[in-house]
């Protein structure tokens, strides 16, 4: 396989999204479509769709620390996602190459009534560790969440702060090629956040590239050799961060 | 150029060379073929998951999925009880052929309640990683049949009581439950997708599913019908065969041939509707969550 320095290449993503009001969802708009033919079947054929992707292209390489920009729906976290292979585009060709990890929502499948410990590997699993792999990693895990005892309770009875602890030393503790990220992630006290910030440091070390997507010049100018700056599922402009 | 996707969840996929690729012109019935044949290998961690749903939902209850086998125990209790006097049956009839019924019942509704939400409930996941779709219809499937062994454990009192012994048409009964597995992830597949599209078809699969319960010879013998002239209300009735396929070998009955070809060609009429489905709509379930 002819492989170059690029971890990703993106060329003309188009994401478009249907949008079902209730109405829209059910099956009575579109059974009254077949039977009758008047503006309800209109409204079901006409349905409206917004384009969250419009058209992007771009190489990330290795090596490369990528700033997402752009105002609230510009279609940043849509990006992210597609990256993370969970939408597949409508139009376009994405090649990715590498192990992708994927930090956009760390709280993925935490189930409240279950343990710490039972938590931690549900969480790994669901992130491409298999069981095997994973039952070595668990005690790692649980050490740096500092829970101790309490990684044998339910989650339920955890503070907002140690819950984000827990899901933030599961995510952060799979090396991976490339690296999403919704905003930086902080979590817990003053403490533990500089532990969690040192360790996001040596993950993105590890990693071949970065994609991140925020909302602060300063966080983005520290992290990031690019920025893509996205507007309304365009891609409007490079910059050098 | 033919590529093969990786499997979306592997432990090996630390190689450098694990690559992601869409709109390279895969055919779309490849990547649906790929979902469930990666989703299916997967099974350490669908089992795993599903253990864990189990767990999780009689965490807090002293005897846990035994209250599955106790609450299904006291139904058959009384209906064999009641029924059993209404229709006028010896109980050494009626309580096994009930108690099959109904536990073999409870798996096919249950199967087929779930399948309805078997993407909506794992919304998260679905839009945050790459997992194949196949692999929660496993999930779902695996759980309820972990279900159905708890309930069966009320056949065995009735079996050691009214049974007739062991006999080697008990060996029918592991081909019949695979067949309703495979049933299961069809219709999971399939309903999973519909539902997720169509919020109002759960409801509708729900009453069905009430309906048929009470057109199935499950309370009832078939033999009522049949003295009535209206056999075909049961022989029409898939529901009864995939029942049957169950029941006849442990009351010692023979299956029909009937019930095997029913059953048969459901399961591949369903599995071409469901791989259609996915086919089509695969990439376009995490956008309708």
């Amino acid at each position: 396989m002819a492989l170059g320095m690029h971890v990703i290449s993106a060329q003309n993503l188009v994401v478009e999204f249907p949008m079902y009001a209730a109405a829209h969802r059910s099956l009575k708009k579109t059974v009254l479509h077949a039977s009758t033919g008047g503006r309800i079947a209109q409204d079901a054929r006409d349905r409206v769709t917004v384009r969250a992707l419009d058209g992007i292209s771009f190489v990330i390489n290795s090596g490369d620390r990528v700033g997402l920009v752009g105002h609230n729906g510009s279609g940043k976290t849509t990006l992210l996602r597609v990256l993370a292979g969970a939408y597949e585009p409508v139009v376009g060709k994405l090649e990715i190459f590498g192990r992708v990890a994927s930090l956009l929502d760390i709280a993925m499948g935490m189930d409240n009534d279950a343990t710490g410990y039972e938590n931690i590997v549900l969480r790994v699993i669901m992130m491409g560790l298999s069981p095997t792999e994973m039952r070595t990693r668990v005690e790692e895990i649980g050490e740096f969440s500092e829970l101790g005892e309490y990684l044998d309770m339910p989650v339920r009875t955890y503070s907002a702060g140690m819950q984000m602890r827990l899901a933030f030393a599961v995510s952060t503790s799979i090396s991976a090629d490339i690296l999403l990220m919704d905003e930086w992630l902080s979590v817990g006290d003053a403490q533990f956040n500089e532990k969690a910030s040192k360790r996001l440091d040596a993950i993105i070390a590890q990693s071949k590239a970065l994609i991140i997507a925020s909302h602060s010049p300063e966080l983005i100018s520290k992290l990031c050799n690019r920025g893509i700056r996205l507007q309304h599922g365009r891609l409007e402009e490079e910059f050098a961060p | 150029m033919e590529l093969e996707f990786p499997k979306p969840v592997t432990a090996g996929a630390e190689s450098s060379d694990a690559i992601y690729r869409v709109g390279f012109g895969q055919s779309r019935r490849s990547q649906a073929v790929q979902d469930i044949r990666s989703g299916l290998a997967a099974w350490d961690i669908w089992a795993l998951l599903g253990w864990q749903d189990i767990k999780q939902r009689y965490r807090r209850s002293v005897l846990g999925p035994l209250w599955l086998t106790i609450s299904t125990a006291i139904m058959i209790g009384v209906l064999s009880f009641l029924y059993g006097a209404l229709f006028r049956l010896p109980v050494d009839v009626y309580a096994p052929f009930v108690g099959v019924g109904i536990v073999v019942w409870n798996f096919i509704s249950m199967l087929l309640h779930e399948a309805c939400n078997v993407f909506i409930s794992v919304e998260a996941i679905v839009k945050q990683v790459r997992v194949p779709l196949t692999l929660h219809v496993c999930r779902m499937v695996w759980r309820n049949f972990v279900v159905f062994l708890h309930n069966a454990l009320v056949v065995i009192p009735i079996y050691l009581v009214f049974g007739k012994g062991l006999h080697w048409d008990l060996l029918l009964v592991a081909p019949a439950l695979l067949a309703i597995a495979l049933n299961g992830l069809w219709a999971g597949i399939a309903l999973g997708i519909l539902c997720t599209r169509f919020r109002d078809i759960p409801p509708i699969v729900v009453n069905l599913v009430q309906v048929v319960f009470f057109v199935t010879p499950i309370m009832w013998l078939p033999e009522l019908l049949s003295a009535r002239g209206l056999t075909w209300v049961v022989s029409l009735n898939p529901m009864h065969h995939f029942v049957e396929i169950v029941r006849a070998p442990v009351l010692g009955t023979p299956v029909p041939m009937l019930s095997w070809a029913v059953v048969t060609a459901v399961t591949v009429v369903g599995w071409l509707i469901a791989l259609a489905l996915l086919e089509r709509y695969r990439h376009r379930v995490p956008y309708w969550l």
